[in-house]
């Protein structure tokens, strides 16, 4: 898994820019022409086997680059190729050979039971029998679909939709998935399934998976490897690993002192109190550092009865990235402007 | 397919060719078959629907029926006669519409962020939009001008020799590819702009309604217009020219009169270049 295999997604200063038409403020019927830059010089290539993150804020280009890999948008510019095709000019040849899914929007045919949009998705990509047979009993044996597979598909819940939705994507058994916020609005035990499910058609038959998502739980339990995007540009390509000790971000050390204090004053460079709440106090300081000098520092000079250390959480370590400023030179992997900031 | 080698390079492309379209037709025949059974989920609506549907096709032979029997004749042409331009024309616009009219519904898809799962599958973007809104009712509206054009067969005094008997659905056939063509060019226009399904539909309305009438009845250079650059005549009134065995009041060529499936062709062709072009544009929408 991961790196082992072959190059199945190659993106290659890969470009989209939308023209709007904005109203001149004050003018009735002129408008001007803006070219809003969704993708900007993005490269990367992608192996077969691997589950890439791809992250960034709202509106930073993720879904466009998605559609632009399946054959949804014509790149602007730039060179694109999936599974060796092209999306746009292949996008039917290239259809075959992947799954998609949109957290937001269903695929499913809203008016006819599950069952019957599976049996659809079979007729459209021509699974052979056998194996549809096979992969709908593994399927509903895996994400428990038994209960509503007769119920139309407009009356299911968004968990029941999305394990629906998971399963007409990976019926023709694709290659690549993409899969767009899959896991929003679910609750905790969908959400587990979703995973669960990824992670074992990914280790099975080597999916290269590709999810773009705001949680951090999906980030940390399912992705080898994570892209980050910001207004259209590229600014990290790594492990999460990597990600963390790049941008540093903070610790938290937690302590329950005796009595209510003011707020503690600390000699340890980069230590601070960030939180006070009755006899605890919250310091942040900085990840890399250990934290024993700090806890020295406060127990010799401060009553203290409790302490907890907290890492940095991933969305914290996302949040900097986002806020972080822009990457430097465009169509960089692994831009290092997101250092400047972090140190 | 590929059971052809050596120099069989030029067969093998066009069994390819009509491999592909084959699929488009067996993919086009079972969505239909989709909503038709997702039309038959609101069995009452679909009841409802058609009679209102049934209601509506016998109110509008009446009609009909009522206007043509105080019209006496229609610039030289007697009732018959425009009954027979009326039913070709409008037959012709009804199967454009039973099989392609819901994609005048694209622009609703379009800012629905439905086109975007249209695009994902393993099927022409065109297919799929065709069938997404398919409904039965628009197929049940080619009964009238079908019935029509029998009737007006019937009555006009043509000495039916066969190449006019041929040449009646000949150019039904043609007229609806042409009409097809008219649908799908103007609906590629949503593509570009997807809040213009008002004036995409006002279009296709307008060159519907045109085309029912000998072109004689809009004046000489209006007439001109219509037939040559829309080109509306082709679809009925240059072919019924012939078959009605009529001067043409124009004086355009009468190999004209045979010109529909060129036309039609042509028609097709800009039509798949328009689709195309738009479906390239395609900008979807913000997720």
């Amino acid at each position: 898994m991961g790196g082992g295999g072959e190059i199945v997604i190659e993106v290659d200063r890969v470009r989209k820019t939308f023209v709007q038409r904005r109203r001149i403020a004050g003018q009735r019927l002129r408008r001007e022409r803006v070219d809003v830059h969704a993708v900007q010089d993005v490269s990367f290539t992608v192996r077969a086997g691997e589950i890439i993150g791809y992250l960034g804020p709202n509106g930073a280009g993720k879904s466009t680059t998605i559609k632009m890999l399946i054959g949804v948008l014509t790149p602007s510019a730039g060179r694109l190729r999936v599974a060796g095709l092209d999306p746009a000019r292949q996008r039917i040849a290239l259809a075959r050979q992947i799954g998609v899914v949109f957290g937001q929007r269903s695929t499913l045919w809203w008016d006819l039971p599950l069952r019957d949009s599976f049996e659809l998705v079979r007729h459209l990509y021509r699974v052979p029998p056998g194996q549809y047979r096979a992969n709908l009993a593994h399927f509903v044996d895996m994400l428990d679909l038994g209960p509503f597979l007769d119920t139309p598909v407009r009356q299911l819940s968004l968990g029941q939709r999305m394990r629906g939705d998971l399963t007409a994507a990976f019926l023709h058994d694709p290659a690549i998935v993409y899969l767009d916020e899959p896991t929003i609005g679910l609750d905790v035990v969908s959400k587990a399934a979703v995973r669960s499910f990824l992670v074992e058609k990914n280790r099975e038959q080597a999916t290269t998976i590709m999810l773009t998502t705001h949680d951090t739980a999906d980030i940390e339990q399912l992705c080898q490897r994570v892209l980050v995007i910001d207004h259209g540009r590229l600014g990290f390509d790594g492990d999460l690993a990597t990600l963390r000790d790049r941008l540093g971000g903070e610790r938290t050390l937690v302590v329950d002192l005796a009595a209510p204090l003011p707020r503690l004053t600390v000699a340890t460079p980069g230590a601070r109190v960030v939180r006070t709440d009755g006899p605890r106090q919250w310091l942040a300081f900085p990840a890399k550092a250990s934290a024993a000098p700090l806890v020295a520092e406060i127990a010799a000079r401060y009553p203290l009865v409790d302490l907890a250390i907290r890492e940095p959480p991933i969305e914290d370590v996302i949040t900097r990235l986002y806020t972080a400023g822009t990457p430097s030179a465009p169509g960089t992997k692994a831009a290092p402007a997101t250092e400047a900031a972090a140190t | 397919m590929a059971s052809h080698s050596g120099g069989a390079d030029a067969t093998s492309g066009i069994s390819r060719v009509r491999g592909l379209l084959w699929a488009e037709v067996r993919a086009y025949a079972l969505l239909v078959r989709v909503a038709f059974r997702e039309a038959a989920q609101y069995r009452t609506s679909l009841a409802l629907r058609s009679l209102t549907e049934a209601a509506a096709t016998v109110l509008d032979l009446a009609a009909i029926g009522i206007i043509f029997a105080h019209l006496p004749a229609l610039d030289g042409f007697s009732l018959a006669e425009v009954a027979f331009l009326y039913g070709t024309s409008a037959l012709a616009f009804a199967l454009a519409e039973a099989f392609l009219g819901p994609i005048d519904r694209l622009g609703w898809h379009i800012r629905e962020g439905r086109f975007d799962v249209v695009l994902i599958r393993p099927v022409s973007a065109l297919v799929q939009t065709a069938t997404l809104a398919f409904s039965p009712q628009r197929v049940a509206r080619a009964v009238q001008p079908a019935v029509i054009v029998l009737v007006s067969c019937l009555a006009v005094p043509v000495h039916w020799t066969p190449d006019r008997v041929l040449l009646v659905p000949a150019m039904v056939l043609c007229g609806t590819v042409l009409a097809s063509s008219a649908f799908v060019t103007t609906a590629a226009v949503l593509f570009v702009a997807p809040d213009a399904s008002v004036a995409v539909a006002a279009s296709t309305q307008g060159s519907a309604l045109a085309a029912r009438y000998p072109m004689t009845v809009y004046g000489h250079h209006v007439a001109l217009l219509l037939t040559l650059v829309l080109p509306i005549g082709f679809v009925s009134w240059l072919p019924a020219l012939h078959v009605l065995s009529r001067p043409d009041p124009l004086g355009l060529p009468t190999a004209l009169r045979f010109a529909s499936p060129l036309v039609a062709a042509a028609g097709m062709a800009v039509a798949a270049f328009s689709w195309r072009a738009g479906v390239r544009r395609y900008r979807s929408t913000g997720s």
